[in-house]
Parts: structure tokens; sequence; C-alpha cells
């Protein structure tokens, strides 16, 4: 893994002097450290995400027979499993929105999955 | 072209290339789906379409809101990506909506105003009518 010495701004300096102090006790330095806290901050981050995505396309799923009855042609936001507003244009959708890591958000029978082909022109273009 | 999240503002701006091979409309590398922030705008899963590649594998594609701009044009439309995917393709279900001019030495896509479109049949519209008068006069003048 390529390493690189970086500069951040705004630390907590007394944050920082005790990362330093703990580091040494440690034998270990203050760059293992903080390397150490980034990943388990991302592994955390992405179970918080991976959590909130399967509550929510959970709920989709339960709901959907319900929705599609009801909301049709509207746009529709789930967080943390539950529908948190439905409007009738995603601007409206703004208002009403929380500080969350995974929502859905859809207008009610607007989309139908399909089969796509992906790696046409430019994959060979590229590949050539 | 532009992506903007419809929800949060944030955008980036980049060069996307033109794709007639990818039925779909916007496909983002999955780096910037996830700077985006698109998850938070994002579709069911059980709505996702499924991707095939040139090897006829099949997976899911990640599919969330954005609002696109192309040269003048804004809307909004439907972005895909898959795990680890880099490209950054505008596929035929987006140039099938629009009015586009493949602009061949600059190796550019254009794609042209609507509301111009209007404009431009009116002139056409115009044109004939004038050449048509033209005709009439002249068809009475011999008799």
């Amino acid at each position: 893994m390529k390493k690189q010495g970086i500069y951040v701004k705004g630390v907590n300096e007394e944050l920082y002097r005790e990362i330093k102090a703990q580091s040494a006790r440690l034998g270990k330095t203050v760059s293992e450290v903080v390397t150490t806290a980034m990943q388990d901050w991302l592994r955390r981050k992405g179970s918080e995400e991976e959590r909130e995505f399967l509550e929510n396309n959970l709920a989709y799923e339960a709901m959907e027979e319900d929705i599609l009855a009801r909301h049709q042609g509207k746009w529709v936001a789930i967080e943390k499993g539950r529908i948190v507003v439905v409007a009738d244009s995603i601007d409206q959708l703004k208002k009403s929105l929380g500080d969350v890591d995974h929502r859905i958000v859809l207008k009610v029978g607007a989309v139908r999955p399909t089969k796509k082909y992906i790696g046409g022109s430019s994959l060979r273009r590229i590949q050539s | 072209m532009t992506i903007k999240n419809p929800l949060t503002g944030a955008s980036t701006t980049q060069e996307g290339l033109l794709d007639t091979g990818y039925d779909g409309l916007i496909l983002l590398p999955w780096s910037t789906y996830m700077e985006l922030g698109l998850r938070k705008c994002e579709l069911p899963r059980n709505l996702w379409s499924v991707g095939v590649s040139v090897t006829g594998e099949e997976f899911p594609l990640r599919t969330a809101h954005v609002e696109v701009e192309i040269d003048a044009v804004r809307r909004l439309a439907l972005a895909e990506t898959y795990h680890d995917n880099a490209l950054r393709l505008i596929g035929r279900g987006f140039i099938e909506s629009h009015v586009t001019i493949l602009d061949g030495p600059k190796k550019l896509l254009r794609v042209k105003v609507e509301e111009r479109q209007p404009k431009l049949r009116t002139l056409a519209g115009e044109e004939a009518r004038r050449m048509r008068d033209k005709r009439h006069s002249r068809l009475s003048g011999l008799k």
C-alpha cells in the first residue's frame, strides 16, 4: 500500500498529545494509531450504511403492494425502514428528509427493471 | 457532463463517453456514485436493472436519481453503477429522448435544447409557406 504524509487542519491539540503519549507507551507511531482509527471508523460507517440499506429495502419490499396501490405517480422517500414523505415532486421531498446514511427515493410506478447490455462500443475502444 | 445529487446538490463535472452499446441512461464510476452520496437517493434494490457484460456475466446495477446537465440540457435521470466500475457512459436511453448532433472532428456529442426546436420548425414552416405563396402567385400570373 502506498504511504504518504498528510497535513490535517483543525485537530484538537490536547487529543493529539494524548494520542502521541498513548502511542509511545504502546511502542507504536502516531501514524500507525491514526491509520488504525481511520480503518475502524470506515468499517463502522460501512456497517451502518449496510444496516440502513437492508432496513430500507426490507421495509420497501414489505410495503411495495400498498405503496403501488396508494401512491401511484407520487415521489416516496423511505428512511430507517419507514416512509418519511410522499410528495408530488422530488424537490418537495427535500424539506422532510433526515440525516441518514441510506435512503430509498422513487417515483411510484415509473421504473421497471430490465436487462442492460454493458460493455459495448466504448469498452471495445478502451481495450483496443 | 455535470452530475448532481438532486437532494443534496453535491455535483461533479467530468467528461462522459457516448456508448450506443449501453442501453441505460447514465453509467457512473462506483467512486463517483459514492462521492456524490447517491446511496441517499437510491431506488429499491428490486427495481435495479441487471447488467450483462461482454462475457454474458450478469450483475445488479445499483441505481439512483441524478440531475444531469449536458450542454444546456438539464434533466432528471437514473444513474447506474456496479462495484468497481470505472466507466462514465452516456447510454442510448439518454440520447433516445433528445435531438443530438455528433460532432465527429471534435469528437463531441452536442445535445440540442428542446426549446429551440419549435422555433426551427416555425422557420421551416414559414419558408414552406413563402415558397407555396410564390408558386401560387406565379401560377395565378399565368392564368
